[in-house]
């Protein structure tokens, strides 16, 4: 087995809240390998994003260690780690994050402008990109302007235009239907075989972690099961419960305004909301519990 | 419980819940709710202050100088003294009058003890034996009241009594008396006179002692020495000036009354000196006071044959000047402005930033009305609160305005002005009241507007909101552009009529000006739309060379920036153009006004020195040229002269002389003319040179000649051969027109020759001396000597006429330069608190933008550099623009406010560009808005980028 491009070992999170600390990771531990495809599964609030973005970096670990291509992230200095990511790693945001103000070309020249490419090289480099991603004839348009699945498409060909060793994807495939889902999935298989991307994926979809090279699921900050590449031996059934449950949870969540899993920062924003929201939430609790 | 409480049955919100909300929202926005009552606040403070300022400076004023000027009218009848008993009867009846004083003008003699009264010869006094002289000179007679009201119109050695046997001199009989007696007459001397019962002619051979028909006095003291200070008052217009100077003070009570019935028979000229009921003059406004003493004057002569004269001229020119200063509120006007352009910014901040609040609503069960509601009042309780705090404020600015006019703080009129209950209740209630409606139905209309789009679907409802509100906003700005470019073509072809050529300025005319410039005020804010777009569209986002040079590589992110509508740059580099031309204007303004009052000033004192004394023979020029340093001096004789049957001022000046000395300007001649009329005036003694009026009134023109009637001097007639025409002279003010400023009250002034006033009208006292220095000679130490000449004299008074009038117009009106600071100053804080606002709110719109950049890589260093080059780009570009628009607004508007800003356009106004200021106003605006904007910066900058990403 050749060398792990990505090692986490025994990492830990917790925010501190008012109400206490809330340990969001406990002690997950894994490692993938270059050219791999890892899906991590786990219902909301389990802390699949939250592990995304402390590998990512955008999020700071709490306990443990984060090794990317031989390298512990935790010691790094900022600016060191500012040119790491962006020589190495590469994201794909569920919500997309499309810069509003930017049209398609645009949003895939700024990671490569930003990597210090000329604007010439980037324009050319971008326009590749996006004719990889079917997207050459939509390159001025505005987000705004495009569908979910465009977007999307948008955000991978910006997640590789610097051509990262390690592509993040976090739930890459939620907000599209199935039939795009599987359009953006190829594209990921593609990637990784043209360009020997390593790939992490968090994902609610059975049908997309099938795909994936291994499955981690994740309950409650911690790693309780790993599939390697053994289709036949994948649990779907298992799978599919988590799924469902997912579906499930998020339906629930919708409702008092929480759209993801692991959000213990919104947490915080929340004690911070409005005296009239606070209202209205108090309202809806008991709106909730009579429910 | 409470859930109950704040529901109606059918689950809608209660109108109580919603006003509890409403303060807590405003509560929990403390930071933009402040804002907004700042912009209420420095709005009404400002407009308000001005109105109370203008309303309460000119009622003290008007009553300050109606208590302090001696008398309002002057009644007598030398021919037929039987009216005055009439008269006093009406006057004890006229609720108008709240008392008269009487005294009698004539003659007094000295040394004529152990004479001959009957063959004496004293009349002429040319015509005395000269080794043993009695000396004859005017005597007004009046009792110790009248002497207390007129007391401050006199330089006095002593007391200004007449009590205990008392006799005041004037300096002239008083130097006289010395003379002929041999010893010094001083204050404490004691003498003997004798008071004339009748005032003989010479002319009939009345030229003895007995003519007079003398009553002698003995031993009286001299309690006074005086010398008369010229004034515009009804003492020196019942008496003239020469008459004052060469005069004693009698008490009345010292006369007998057979003695004042004789004086009586024998038509002495008997006085009435009337003053008015203060309370009564002005009970029915400032503007009626004229008008009542013109009444009381018509009255009078009703059914009399007697002389009256109602001093109104002071009166007038005092409301002039308060009416005209009042009209500098629209120097205000960008306040309001900027003010208003603060607050709906804060506004569309406001409701941006509720979204949540909107949608937390909704969840809630609210509908679009109690949203509306919600917003609404909160709103309306904030602008109430800033229009409250703003009328609180404006009635302490409108006294800190006056009070700190003077030298520092002048604690008097600050009390003054907080104590008098006046105020003009409609304007301080429609004006906010207006503000409030005008501000809260924009507020209402933006929140329908959000609500309405959140019932679309976002994508097109967004796409529609922007077309739609670009279309409302285009079609509104070319209407309203059209509207009002004609409104101020009409109105610049009206005030240009009045401005050019004018030389004097009606209230009138200081209103069309007023009104011009509100109307330039909106076209600028039109000006610098375009002006924003320019540059926005046609600058910010071209320079991208120059922009790699700077910043490298971050310029992508920085032009797409510019180019880009929805990120409101455009809106922000808006306000800092309309701001930064409104600076240009403020310190363009400032500086050309500066100018011209130097200039002005320069004109109103006429020479190097302008040197003002009490009545004193005009050969004391020779003293003053005798003065190392001084070049040459002329001495400025004055009289006054009715032609036809209108008072005029007649100067006697030496041409030539003059017209080297005097600081003379193109303008002073009208068209064809120029100083060869002064070497005529030289050429020909019987000459006079006459004001554009004058001629076109008499239709009279170079070689015709004119009458003067009543000379000062007692001459009835003379006729003058008219040598020219002018606007006016230097030192002596506008040739038509009363000019109380330079003490003359009349219709205008005409000028003959000196030595013709001299020789033939025996006019030798002058009060004005113009006077030139050598070229390099330092003017101080040539002021110091000659003020050291007279114990009386002033040279280059600040004030021409401060002892009187210009007193009461200085103690409450503050150089129109202040109205411009005070505009100058509002205008930077509002900037700086929008500045603040607006980057704030920018980057907290564009927080999540920032973290995606930072999640691909780039350094928080690089955004913190764009984000400042991007407010330096701004601001300098805006800056620059506004530097240009505001000069072409400074030069457009400049020359049609001169109405407000002076009283006539004799001295050509200039508009003077301060370069310096204006070439570091970028630098400071930058500078400034950094460091206003750098916490901002700073904090977005440290925002952790999983938070980012989820704002």
């Amino acid at each position: 087995m050749s060398d792990p491009v990505l090692k986490c070992e025994n990492v830990f999170k917790h925010y501190d809240l008012r109400s206490g600390p809330l340990e969001v990771l406990k002690g997950v531990s894994f490692q993938i390998s270059e050219g791999e495809l890892l899906a991590i599964v786990g219902i909301s609030g389990s802390g699949k994003t939250t592990l995304l973005n402390l590998i990512f970096g955008i999020d700071t670990i709490s306990k443990g260690k984060i090794f990317i291509d031989g390298q512990n992230i935790a010691e790094m200095s900022n600016e060191e780690f500012r040119l790491f990511r962006q020589q190495k790693l590469g994201i794909i945001f569920q919500e997309f994050f499309l810069i509003p103000s930017m049209t398609a070309i645009e949003n895939v020249m700024a990671p490569l402008i930003i990597a210090g490419k000329s604007e010439k090289l980037a324009l050319t480099k971008a326009y590749r990109l996006l004719e990889r991603v079917e997207m050459r004839e939509m390159a001025n348009k505005l987000p705004s302007q495009l569908s979910n699945g465009q977007k999307q498409r948008v955000a991978i060909a910006r997640a590789v235009a610097n051509n990262p060793k390690i592509l993040i994807c976090d739930e890459p495939t939620r907000a599209l239907d199935t039939t795009l889902g599987d359009e953006i999935m190829a594209l990921i298989e593609e990637l990784i075989q043209n360009e020997r991307i390593t790939v992490i994926m968090t994902t609610h979809d059975p049908e997309m972690a099938r795909r994936a090279d291994r499955v981690l699921i994740i309950k409650n900050g911690q790693l309780v099961e790993e599939k390697i590449k053994d289709k036949e031996t994948f649990d779907f059934r298992r799978a599919k419960d988590l799924y469902k449950r997912s579906i499930e949870d998020d339906d629930t969540k919708e409702d008092s305004k929480q759209s993801d899993e692991d959000d213990a920062a919104k947490e915080l924003k929340k004690t911070k909301s409005l005296v009239a929201k606070t209202g209205a939430k108090k309202d809806g609790k008991k709106k909730k519990k009579k429910k | 419980m409470a859930k109950k409480r704040r529901r109606k049955s059918n689950g809608q919100i209660k109108v109580g819940y919603i006003i509890e909300l409403a303060f807590r929202n405003i509560m929990n926005h403390k930071r933009h709710m402040a804002i907004i009552v700042f912009g209420f606040t420095i709005s009404v403070a400002v407009l308000l202050s001005i109105n109370i300022w203008a309303v309460k400076s000119e009622q003290l004023a008007i009553n300050g100088f109606l208590d302090e000027q001696d008398y309002q009218a002057y009644i007598y009848s030398a021919q037929h003294p039987e009216y005055i008993d009439e008269i006093i009867e009406e006057l004890e009846n006229n609720t108008l009058v709240e008392y008269y004083n009487t005294a009698f003008l004539s003659y007094a003699l000295f040394n004529t003890e152990n004479k001959d009264a009957v063959d004496y010869v004293c009349w002429p006094e040319a015509s005395q034996n000269l080794t043993d002289p009695v000396s004859i000179t005017n005597a007004f007679i009046s009792d110790q009241t009248t002497l207390d009201r007129i007391r401050f119109l006199f330089n006095v050695e002593g007391n200004f009594s007449v009590e205990n046997n008392g006799i005041i001199l004037s300096l002239f009989q008083a130097e006289e008396l010395s003379a002929i007696y041999g010893t010094e007459i001083g204050v404490g001397s004691v003498i003997n006179v004798s008071i004339a019962k009748y005032r003989p002619n010479a002319a009939y051979g009345q030229d003895k002692i007995e003519d007079f028909n003398p009553t002698f006095y003995e031993s009286y003291t001299v309690n006074g020495i005086y010398t008369p200070q010229e004034s515009i008052s009804i003492i020196q217009s019942a008496l003239n000036i020469d008459i004052l100077s060469d005069s004693i003070i009698f008490s009345l009570g010292d006369i007998s009354t057979p003695d004042i019935i004789e004086m009586n028979d024998k038509n002495i000229p008997y006085l009435l000196f009337v003053k008015f009921d203060q309370e009564e003059l002005t009970k029915d406004g400032i503007n009626e006071v004229v008008g009542k003493m013109e009444d009381f004057e018509k009255k009078i002569k009703a059914g009399h044959i007697v002389y009256i004269e109602i001093l109104d001229s002071p009166i007038i020119s005092l409301i002039n000047a308060y009416s005209r200063a009042s009209v500098t509120i629209v120097f205000m006007l960008p306040v309001i402005l900027v003010g208003i352009i603060l607050t709906i910014f804060m506004v569309n901040i406001v409701v941006a930033s509720r979204q949540e609040d909107v949608n937390l609503l909704r969840d809630r069960g609210a509908d679009s009305p109690q949203i509306v509601l919600l917003f609404t009042l909160e709103f309306l309780i904030v602008a109430i609160t800033g229009v409250v705090i703003g009328i609180g404020l404006a009635i302490l600015l409108a006294a800190m305005i006056p009070a700190f006019s003077s030298s520092g703080f002048n604690s008097e009129v600050f009390l003054e002005f907080i104590s008098l209950n006046e105020y003009n209740v409609a304007f301080m209630v429609l004006v906010p009241l207006g503000l409030v409606v005008g501000i809260l139905t924009y507020a209402i209309f933006k929140i329908i507007w959000e609500i309405s789009l959140r019932n679309k679907d976002y994508t097109s409802g967004e796409n529609q909101r922007k077309r739609i509100q670009r279309n409302i906003f285009v079609s509104t700005n070319i209407a309203l552009a059209i509207t009002i470019t004609i409104a101020l073509i009409f109105s610049i072809i009206d005030s240009a009529r009045v401005v050019i050529g004018s030389q004097n300025f009606s209230i009138g005319n200081s209103a069309t000006s007023g009104y011009t410039f509100v109307l330039f005020c909106f076209m600028l804010v039109f000006a610098s739309q375009v002006i924003s777009f320019l540059i926005t569209d046609r600058f910010q986002n071209k320079i991208k060379g120059l922009y790699r040079r700077i910043i490298f590589n971050e310029a992508f992110f920085l032009i797409n920036n510019f180019k880009r509508k929805d990120k409101k740059l455009s809106t922000m580099t808006f306000s800092l153009v309309i701001v930064s031309s409104l600076i240009v204007f403020s310190l363009t303004a400032a500086a050309s006004i500066s100018n011209n009052q130097i200039v002005e000033s320069d004109f109103k004192n006429g020479a190097d020195l302008r040197i003002i004394t009490y009545p004193i023979d005009h050969n004391f020029k020779d003293n003053i040229s005798q003065i190392d340093g001084v070049n040459e001096v002329v001495s400025i004789l004055k009289s006054k002269g009715a032609i036809p049957n209108k008072d005029y001022t007649v100067y006697g000046v030496d041409p030539v002389k003059f017209s080297r000395i005097g600081e003379w300007d193109n303008s002073c001649f009208p068209e064809g003319s120029n100083f060869s009329i002064l070497t005529a005036l030289e050429a020909n003694p019987e000459g006079v040179i006459i004001g554009t009026g004058l001629s076109e009134s008499l239709n009279v023109t170079i070689g015709d000649w004119i009458p003067v009637y009543n000379i000062a001097s007692g001459v009835l007639y003379r006729s003058f051969t008219v040598m020219g025409i002018i606007n006016s002279a230097p030192g002596l003010g506008l040739a038509d027109g009363s000019n109380i400023e330079m003490l003359q009250p009349n219709e205008g002034f005409v000028i003959i020759n000196a030595d013709y006033m001299i020789d033939e009208l025996d006019i030798t006292l002058s009060q004005l001396f113009l006077a030139s220095i050598l070229p390099g000679e330092n003017i101080l130490p040539i002021k110091a000597e000659i003020e050291a000449l007279l114990p009386n004299i002033q040279v280059n008074p600040e004030s021409v006429n401060e002892q009187f009038m210009g007193n009461f117009i200085e103690k409450y009106i503050p150089n129109v330069l202040t109205f411009f600071w005070i505009g100058l100053i509002a205008i930077i804080m509002i900037i700086i608190v929008l500045l603040i606002m607006f980057t704030d709110f920018t980057l907290s719109q564009r927080t999540q933008e920032f973290a995606i950049s930072l999640s691909m890589g780039a350094s928080r260093n690089a955004i913190t550099r764009l984000l400042v080059t991007e407010i330096v780009v701004i601001i300098l570009s805006a800056s620059i623009g506004g530097i240009l628009l505001g000069i072409s607004f400074t030069y457009a508007t400049f020359y049609l406010l001169i109405p407000i800003l002076t009283s006539h356009n004799m001295i050509p106004f200039t508009v003077v560009i301060p370069i310096w200021q204006l070439a570091i106003l970028p630098v400071i605006m930058t500078l400034v808005s950094l460091i206003g904007v750098l916490p901002a910066i700073i904090k977005y900058g440290q925002e952790k980028i999983i938070n980012a990403l989820r704002a």
